[in-house]
């Protein structure tokens, strides 16, 4: 089982990304890296290097599946797997995002007290 | 001195509060934002001034509330936004712009969610987040943590009875029927307490060996409960060698097991040892005092060995530092002193002199004092001795004492009582009122309105009693929603009316939670000493005249049946 430490979290809303950052930090033990876009995800994501990506859908500049689709045609970063973060949560929604690419999908709003226990387990049952 | 509250500085605590300051925050930005919508919605109306970028923003505005509403907690503001979503996006799919009907419907929806917000109670929308394990401790004001017990047992009823009891108590029990779940969990975070039954049988969880290799290799150890079936000498033997902490065959006496446990958790405490000095050399108290402080802990020196009862009142310690060749009196008499009060028997009193007779120290150590220092002593020695002593001082006394939440006497404590209160009216022929009262429809209070709103609702009550009450009155928590009082030297009569009025006037509080009020009502039984010469008997009959006041509807205060036997 591969161990999940760097965690990418690619939010546009301020106050979301300060919340989630503190929650995966203090109670996940995570060492996150935020960013605001999509494109400052691509930016950051050689230098950082993350196990995962968290990735809101809905962002201004570039999209979420739209940066997931660069990303994955980035060979050194193809690998890293992606869990979309958005309001929409139909389970629907959810295959789509998952023939996508994407690993798994976490609803919002979420609750930041749990959002690191969610992501742990999205992990463990995705590591095989 | 504090039973029981454990606060926690851990990662969700500290999440927990910065998530409050955070929510201030933005509860004060939102005026702002709903306005910004408001305003781009009131342009909007006009059909030509709508451009691609402005519905954008607008689309972006109200969807960033969605999402942003709802991680601080603000619900219904966030349903509400996502109503207000759909509409536009909508719109936005088919048309690339929004009519007039859309926008009148936007504005309404809005003007409902302005009209929550500018009221004081528009608190009432942020949810409550304090996960159901958490409680208000009395003392600090802080929100702590109820401690943690991992339990792992294949008897799915034993962990469904206990779950629910312990919660009454404070803790919060996570069950496992599975070893290598067991094992993960405690590796990841580890428990206040770890129960493991060792039961013999075909589902078997773990053997005790198992158990303590995974002590040996979890990070942080804790103390370790063992349950089974089997009792034999070796079984206990192997549970000791496995580093076992306490041992309970079953079926457990619930009590005696939540009280252990009490007990235990009681070392995660750090909360600092007080230590009384008693030395006439000035210089040389300070320097202990010193040393001991240096250590963490809370020092009180005294120079005048006769002062001894004032402070020690007081400053309640945990142990008391003494030297034996004092001009006013020797160390020895001085404890043989402290001795004759019931209240101080157990303090423990270590010895520090530059006494090497072995026979003198042993001598001293006769006459009630729990260890002899010799000095010189060097620090690290000292700091020791104290803090073993004033450790297991702690763990005795509050394990016989006090309840956790509401400070009063636990359940043990309060039975003693009614045993000694019993045999001393025999003797003196002062008779006493003995009341169980129990709170009314608890588990609701507790489903409605959550284990916070539960556990406030019992403190107030014990805060109540014991502001109604005399200080002669004895006063326990004697179960999950359950006091109990003896009211020394009062008629029954007389101490019907004062439980009733206390009824009264209980049932009047207003409880908030969530900016939902309650009120809360109990229901009490009396029982009167010169009925019964038997302790349980006299408790049997409170506990009957409670089970009638709950028949007749419980918020009542019911007497003794006269029929009730007398023994």
């Amino acid at each position: 089982m591969r161990s999940l430490n760097k965690i990418l979290y690619v939010e546009d809303e301020p106050d979301i990304q300060t919340i989630a950052r503190l929650a995966l930090e203090t109670v996940g033990g995570f060492t996150v890296e935020v960013c605001s876009s999509g494109i400052e995800a691509l930016e950051k994501v050689g230098p950082f290097a993350p196990d995962l990506i968290l990735l809101d859908v809905m962002m201004p500049d570039m999209d979420g599946p739209s940066a997931m689709r660069v990303l994955r045609q980035q060979q050194e970063h193809a690998h890293i797997p992606i869990i979309f973060i958005t309001a929409k949560v139909q389970s629907q929604e959810i295959k789509e995002y998952k023939a996508m690419g994407a690993m798994d999908v976490i609803a919002k709003p979420f609750d930041p007290m749990t959002l690191p226990q969610t992501v742990n387990e999205i992990w463990l049952n995705n590591s095989d | 001195m504090r039973y029981g509250s454990i606060i926690v500085t851990d990662a969700k605590a500290l999440l927990y509060q910065k998530l409050e300051e955070l929510r201030e925050t933005y509860t004060r930005k939102l005026p702002g934002k709903l306005q910004d919508i408001r305003d781009t919605l009131n342009e909007a109306q006009d059909i030509t001034k709508q451009s691609p970028e402005s519905l954008k923003y607008l689309h972006n505005l109200v969807h960033s509330l969605v999402g942003s509403a709802g991680t601080f907690g603000l619900n219904e503001l966030s349903e509400h936004m996502r109503r207000m979503e759909t509409i536009i996006k909508h719109r936005l799919k088919k048309e690339h712009s929004i009519d007039a009907q859309s926008i009148e419907k936007l504005q309404a929806l809005l003007a409902q969610i302005t009209l929550d917000t500018d009221t004081p109670t528009h608190t009432a929308q942020i949810r409550q987040d304090i996960p159901d394990n958490w409680r208000l401790d009395k003392h600090s004001g802080q929100f702590v943590k109820n401690p943690l017990i991992y339990f792992a047992s294949n008897d799915q009823q034993l962990s469904a009875d206990l779950a629910p009891q312990l919660a009454g108590f404070g803790y919060e029990l996570q069950h496992f029927d599975n070893f290598a779940m067991l094992e993960d969990a405690v590796h990841k975070m580890s428990p206040a307490i770890l129960v493991v039954d060792v039961s013999d049988g075909e589902n078997r969880i773990a053997s005790v060996e198992e158990v303590k290799q995974l002590q040996t290799h979890a990070k942080t150890s804790c103390p370790l409960i063992f349950m089974s079936d089997q009792s034999d000498m070796r079984m206990r033997l192997r549970a000791v060698r496995a580093g076992g902490n306490a041992y309970f065959t079953k079926p457990i006496r619930f009590i005696s097991f939540v009280e252990r446990i009490d007990a235990l958790t009681q070392k995660t405490q750090h909360i600092p040892y007080r230590v009384l000095i008693i030395d006439d050399d000035e210089q040389l108290g300070s320097h202990y005092a010193l040393i001991l402080r240096d250590a963490g802990m809370e020092t009180k020196k005294i120079t005048q060995p006769l002062q001894i009862m004032d402070s020690i009142s007081h400053f309640k310690p945990d142990l008391i530092l003494m030297d034996i060749y004092m001009p006013e009196c020797t160390g020895i008499e001085l404890a043989m002193v402290l001795r004759q009060n019931d209240a101080y028997l157990g303090t423990p009193i270590v010895f520090l002199s530059s006494e090497t007779s072995e026979s003198k120290q042993f001598h001293a150590m006769s006459q009630g004092a729990d260890g002899f220092l010799t000095k010189p002593i060097d620090s690290q020695t000292l700091v020791q001795s104290v803090s073993i002593r004033a450790e297991r001082s702690r763990l005795i006394s509050s394990a016989m004492i006090k309840d956790s939440l509401t400070g009063l006497l636990n359940h043990v404590a309060f039975k003693e009582r009614v045993s000694s209160e019993l045999a001393r009216a025999d003797r003196t022929g002062s008779e006493f009122a003995l009341v169980l009262i129990d709170v009314d429809h608890f588990k609701d209070v507790n489903d409605k309105h959550g284990h916070l709103a539960g556990d406030r609702v019992l403190i107030l009550l014990s805060q109540l009693l014991r502001q109604r009450l005399r200080e002669t009155d004895i006063i326990g928590r004697y179960g999950g929603e359950e006091f109990a009082v003896i009211l020394p030297g009062t008629t029954l009569s007389a101490a019907g009316k004062v439980i009733d009025e206390i009824r009264i006037g209980f049932s009047k509080i207003i409880h908030s939670q969530n900016g939902c009020d309650f009120s809360v009502t109990f229901s009490a039984g009396l029982s009167y000493s010169d009925q019964h010469q038997n302790p349980a008997h006299l408790i049997e009959a409170a506990d009957m005249a409670l089970y009638r006041a709950k028949q007749a509807g419980r918020n009542q205060v019911s007497a003794p049946s006269p029929a009730s036997n007398p023994d």
